[in-house]
This record gives structure tokens, C-alpha cells and sequence, in this order.
């Protein structure tokens, strides 16, 4: 999916996935805010959506 | 009679572009359609005067395969209605074919008649001039004149032009909004002395007489399901068909905003007739094949008087598997009921 | 081919009579020599009408779906591609092989009766001078994987220089540039589902986007709806599509389906492989995405 994604012409980081377990509020907490912070930078998406 | 030479077609469309947004027959890259003249690219584009017509048909310029229909917002309890979309804006289809404009006839019926107008398909309609490239070599697949079209003398035309050789057409004004685009090109046109063609053989023919009323007795047939089989219903010949409308009304929101659209809809599909309760009275693919069929040659014949189909042949040239519509009018002549 | 036809019959022929099979799937001719549609003989009188030739592009294990839930046992002709998609049907339970007498043909290349018929339409400025159908230039299994009886000679691949070039060639691009070519490509989308239906690997009996609640996937025919329709159709194709072509064939308004489903076939190929969908056929044995790893990796997801 991210592959694929990509491939369409969705910048790199835009999409992510990880395995976090129930237990691993650490992880979540770090995964979050790197996930926040990567599409901070690369700022609103426009691709995919409508526009006539 | 008044001609276009050859030299003079694309003025004659930026002349009438000024004013209108412009439809023409283009193949662009591996697509053939009605595009907006706006639109035309000499690096990309081709205009298609000189073939037999292109695939995707004209209908979605005077009912568009999405339309906006009004957009809402929501304040607490209360929804307001803040826009209605409502396209008037005014429209020429350059070098239709009499069996597309036919099927405009027959979408005027239907949002016209029968105690109800439908406003949106009015806005566009009543803003768009036909104008009608008489057809006179009939191609492989068009079977319009045994449908009770007229390739060269179509009715309801604002302007009629012929194809006379070497890429001039003549050019006759057919109707009040005819005479009023030919108003504005008219230093363009030039009188001269022209013949036109006459028209050729149709390769196709096929005898509809009397179809509609043996389909009435013909609902458990078993030549419903022997034909089916190769159909994949997919929805290729309703969306490349000039004549089929059916449609569906949803809405999209986003926050307390949203607007409500209609968009073609096939009876193809097995959502099409999914009821809210979970039924489904098209449940086999064969009762939908079945259904395009009755409607095309019996249903709308009976309501309308005349059949949902022009002949233009679109549905029998791009079908993946093969399936005709003139076999099935041929087997519903031969079938014992 | 004359000869291959008389085979399929004999063999069709024989089988009803010995009333081994209810129903043989092959082809029959309609009006133009260049059209040959798919065929359901039900009856040794009807074996008669079968026919094939090089029209006979059809993927007819796709119609196997429409008679899953039956008890019929069905002959069916298959080429390279084609038999491939008949071990998908098996590999996802959708058919079992005892209601199966498969007839493999070794494929020499298709001709596409879409393209003749679109020469001969006047629909078109164009006329493609060659017939060939485009499916079968990138074919990799030109021979039958799962047959019980196979007539012709063996054939070599067809694809010539490297695979999945087409795809390295768009990989190669910036994501903007990447983004607008198939921006290009899929607003043109007239949302026929026609390469929806024509596939095998679509087996699904209540396809995603049929859902109406909740409804997955917006009606508009618009840029937006048009790429998540196709970005979900592809990804649903993973380790599934088995290269037979038959979505780009269709397609009204030709879309390169393939330049999707190819670059899903490749990144399985390198997530899980090597793996190529449905070139081998072994009981119980289940594809990439039918099992799990520890070390499956994170971003094909």
C-alpha cells in the first residue's frame, strides 16, 4: 500500500504503518509525533482530492 | 446554398467559441468524444468531422455523467440550502449525428414529459444548439434506420450541415436558435452551388417490428440466460450508450458543509436495484441483462412510444464479450413463446 | 488452429457423451470473422458451433465464478494465462478441481477482436495496423500450469528485453511527476467497472465498492473518487492478478491498468518472493498475502 501509494505520486512519509503493541504507550507516543511532524513538513496534501 | 470550405471550419468554431462553450467530435490520444473547444490542443487533438462519430456520445454535455444539484449548510438544527447549481450556460454540440441527437430527444422526453420537468437537465438543454452533421455512409455497426432515424434528415435540428467532398459542408439553419448562430458566422459561410451526397446502403439491418409487444409474453424466456452468459455486466454499453439515463442522487459532506449530486447509474451493476432492506429484486446477473434489454426495446416503447435505442451501434463495437443488440432483437423474432 | 479446434471438439464431444461434464466453456464466432465471443455448450449438438482461433483472447476462468456455487462440472478451454487464473480460483476456494476437466492450449499470442472491431467502426481516426493484442507482448506463460489434457506445441515467452521495464520507467520519476501521470490517466475513468468484472482475481461477492453502508468509495466520476477506486482496486490485486491482461483490454477509455497491477506483482515479487500468482498448483500451498511472517515487511503495507 505505502508502495503503492508512492508510486501514484503520494510524497514519501505521508503514509506510514507500524506494529505497536497495546502495552507500548511509549511507542505509540514517539510513532505519533514522528508521524505529526513528517506531514507538518510536507504540509496539506492535494493530491487526491477534487479540484474541477 | 450556404457553405463552410474546409479553410474556414476552425474559424467558423472560434467565431461561434466566443459566445458559447463549443463541443466538438476530437480524438484525443486514444479517445474519441465530445470535448469543449476550451479544451482543444493542436499538439494532442484531432477534430473528427470526417468520421463516422466518436465513442463517448454527447449526452453528458446536456447531462453530465456528475452534476452538482445543491449544495447545504448545517447550523445547529437547521440545514440551509445555500446554493443550487444550475449550469445555463450557452452551449453549441458541433457535428452531432442524427442518431445522438435522436437520443437527446429521447432524454427530453423523459425530463420533460410525463408531468414533470426536471430543472437542471432544462438549464442545460434549453442553452444548447444542436448542430448536426449529416451522416451518409452508414458505418459496420449502425443499424440507426431500422430504429426510425433518419441519418440525413434528423428532425429537431438547429443546424444541419452536409459533408459535400474535399472537407466543405454545407450549411442550412434549421431552426430560430439555428438561424442565430449562423447569424454569427455568417461572414464566414459562402453561397455557392453544392449537390449533396446521397446517402449509402446500410450493412445492418434488423427488424424491430412488432419486438416490443412479443417481449411482453417473453419474461421467463430461456434465451435470457443463454445470452447472459457471456455478458460480464459491467456497465461499458450503459455509459457508451447515447441513450441511458439512469441515474442515482447522493450526497457528500464535509463538516457541516456538503452538496448533494446526481451521477449515471447502470442496471448493470448489482447496487443499482439494492433496496435499504436488503433485498434485492435483480439479484442474478442474468435478470440484469434482462432488464436492459426489456427496458431498451419494451418498457420505454410502451411509455414513450418508441425504443430506447438509435442504433448507433456504440454498445455492439465496445462490449469485451461480444454481445449485440441486434442478435437479441434477432432471437426475439425467432424465439417460440 | 483448425486442428486445435477439431481436438477441443472431439474432446468436448467425448465428454458429453461419456457425461463426464454438464457445461464446456470455449469459444463460437459472431458476426465478424475477427469476433469470437465466449461460449457455453451445454449439449454434444451444440460442440459444433466451438471454435479456436487467434480471436480467442478471452480469460474464460473468469466465467467460472458465475457457476461457483453450483454442482455442474465444466469443461473448459484454457491458454497460459488463462489456467493461471484457474489456479487462483482453487488457491482461494472459489472451485474445486473434481468439477474441473481442463483443456490447455498452448497460446502462440492473441489477436484482440476489440482492436479490429474499433479499425472497422470508423469511431476512430487511427487504424492500428496490428492486431496483436497488447496483453500478450509482456506475456510470461504463453503454456498452460494446470490442464488435464494439452493440445498444441509448447511456446516460447513472448516478452521480449526485461520485465517490469515500464514500471522502472515511472519509479524513475519525481512523485509530482509521478502523481500527474496518472492523474492524466485516471480522470479519464468513466467508472464502467468493466476491469473490475472482466478479472479473475476479482472474486469478491460483495465488492467493496457495491457498499453502500458504509459507502467506501464516493460515486463522483472525478479525479479524486476515480484514483482512490483505482488505488483500491489495485492493492486488492496484491499477489492475486495473474498478468492475463484482460482489465486493460476492456477498458473503454484505455487506462494502463497493467502499469498498476505490474508494480504490485513486482514489489510482491521483492516483499515475499520470489513469487509469481498462480504458476504452480499445489494443494493446500497458500500465497504471500494468505500467510503470515515474523519477518513480513512493515512497508507493503
Amino acid at each position: 500500500m505505502k508502495s503503492l501509494l508512492e508510486y501514484m505520486g503520494i510524497e514519501p512519509g505521508r503514509y506510514q504503518t507500524a506494529w505497536i503493541s497495546g502495552s507500548e504507550g511509549t511507542k505509540f507516543q514517539e510513532v505519533m509525533k514522528k508521524l505529526v511532524d513528517d506531514v507538518t513538513a510536507l504540509g496539506p496534501n492535494r493530491k487526491l482530492r477534487y479540484a474541477k | 446554398m450556404k457553405v463552410m470550405k474546409k479553410a474556414k471550419v476552425e474559424k467558423v468554431i472560434e467565431a461561434l467559441a466566443k459566445e458559447h462553450d463549443v463541443y466538438v467530435p476530437i480524438q484525443r490520444g486514444a479517445q474519441t468524444g465530445f470535448f469543449s473547444y476550451r479544451t482543444y490542443n493542436e499538439d494532442y487533438d484531432d477534430i473528427m468531422l470526417d468520421t463516422l462519430n466518436v465513442y463517448q456520445p454527447p449526452k453528458s454535455i446536456v447531462f453530465p455523467q456528475t452534476e452538482k444539484m445543491y449544495g447545504f449548510k448545517s447550523e445547529g438544527q437547521k440545514i440551509n440550502i445555500d446554493q443550487v447549481f444550475e449550469e445555463s450556460e450557452p452551449k453549441i454540440i458541433f457535428g452531432l449525428r442524427s442518431c445522438d441527437l435522436k437520443a437527446i430527444d429521447y432524454l427530453d422526453e423523459l425530463f420533460f414529459t410525463k408531468s414533470y420537468e426536471d430543472e437542471f437537465y432544462r438549464a442545460r438543454r434549453k442553452s444548447t444548439v444542436m448542430i448536426v452533421n449529416a451522416c451518409y455512409n452508414p458505418g459496420t455497426s449502425c443499424f440507426c434506420d431500422s430504429m426510425g432515424v433518419s441519418p440525413n434528415e434528423p428532425e429537431n435540428a438547429d443546424v444541419l450541415i452536409h459533408d459535400i467532398g474535399e472537407g466543405d459542408f454545407a450549411w442550412e439553419a434549421k431552426s430560430d436558435k439555428g438561424e442565430a448562430v449562423t447569424e454569427l458566422i455568417k461572414d464566414l459561410l459562402e453561397e455557392q452551388e453544392a449537390t449533396l451526397p446521397t446517402l449509402k446502403n446500410f450493412k445492418r439491418k434488423v427488424d424491430y417490428e412488432g419486438v416490443a409487444e412479443k417481449l411482453k409474453d417473453m419474461f421467463d424466456h430461456p434465451m435470457w440466460e443463454d445470452m447472459s452468459y457471456p455478458c460480464h455486466n459491467c456497465g461499458i454499453c450503459t455509459y457508451m450508450c447515447p441513450t441511458c439515463y439512469c441515474f442515482d442522487i447522493q450526497v457528500k459532506t464535509a463538516g457541516e458543509e456538503g452538496y448533494r449530486f446526481r451521477c449515471w447509474d447502470s442496471c448493470m451493476y448489482r447496487e443499482y436495484s439494492q433496496m435499504a432492506g436488503g433485498h434485492n429484486p435483480r439479484e442474478l446477473d442474468k435478470e440484469r441483462f434482462r432488464n436492459r434489454f426489456l427496458h431498451k426495446l419494451q418498457f420505454f416503447q410502451e411509455r414513450y412510444g418508441e425504443p430506447l435505442c438509435t442504433g448507433c451501434g456504440r454498445c455492439i463495437v465496445v462490449c469485451p464479450a461480444g454481445v449485440s443488440i441486434i442478435k437479441v432483437i434477432e432471437k426475439v423474432k425467432e424465439a417460440d413463446v | 488452429m483448425r486442428e486445435i479446434t477439431n481436438q477441443i471438439k472431439d474432446i468436448a464431444r467425448k465428454l458429453f457423451e461419456e457425461k463426464k461434464i454438464d457445461m464446456f466453456l470455449a469459444w463460437e464466432k459472431s458476426e465478424f470473422d475477427f469476433q469470437s465471443m465466449p461460449f457455453f455448450a451445454r449439449s454434444a449438438e451444440e460442440v459444433e458451433k466451438i471454435i479456436f482461433d487467434e480471436f480467442s483472447v478471452h480469460n474464460l476462468s473468469n466465467a467460472l465464478l458465475r457457476f461457483r456455487d453450483g454442482k455442474q462440472r465444466i469443461g473448459i478451454v484454457v491458454k497460459g494465462c488463462d489456467s493461471r487464473g484457474i489456479v487462483r480460483l482453487l488457491e482461494d476456494h472459489q472451485f474445486t478441481r473434481d468439477r474441473l476437466y481442463i483443456v490447455g492450449v498452448c497460446c502462440p499470442g492473441m489477436k484482440d477482436p476489440l482492436k479490429a472491431f474499433r479499425n472497422e467502426s470508423g469511431f476512430e481516426k487511427t487504424a492500428n495496423a496490428d492486431l496483436e493484442a497488447d496483453k500478450c507482448n509482456d506475456c510470461i506463460q504463453p503454456n498452460p500450469v494446470i490442464y488435464d489434457v494439452l493440445l498444441g506445441e509448447e511456446q516460447p515467452p513472448r516478452m521480449q528485453g526485461e520485465r517490469f521495464k515500464k514500471v522502472k520507467e515511472i519509479e524513475a520519476m519525481t512523485p509530482d511527476e509521478r502523481y500527474a501521470f496518472f492523474e492524466d490517466k485516471l480522470s479519464t475513468c468513466i467508472r464502467c467497472y468493466a476491469c473490475r468484472q472482466a478479472c479473475v482475481a476479482c472474486n469478491c461477492r460483495t465488492c467493496i465498492f457495491d457498499e453502500s453502508r458504509p459507502q467506501w468509495v464516493g460515486r463522483e466520476a472525478n479525479t479524486s473518487d476515480n484514483m482512490m477506486y483505482h488505488i483500491i482496486r489495485a492493492s486488492h490485486m496484491t499477489g492475486r492478478c495473474i498478468e492475463c491482461g484482460e482489465c486493460e483490454r476492456v477498458c473503454p477509455v484505455h487506462i494502463p491498468l497493467m502499469l498498476l497491477n505490474q508494480k504490485l506483482i513486482k514489489d510482491v515479487d521483492s516483499f515475499f518472493g520470489p513469487f509469481d500468482a498462480g504458476l504452480k498448483y499445489e494443494e493446500g500451498a497458500k500465497p504471500p498475502l494468505s500467510q503470515y511472517r515474523e519477518n513480513d515487511p512493515d512497508d507493503f503495507l
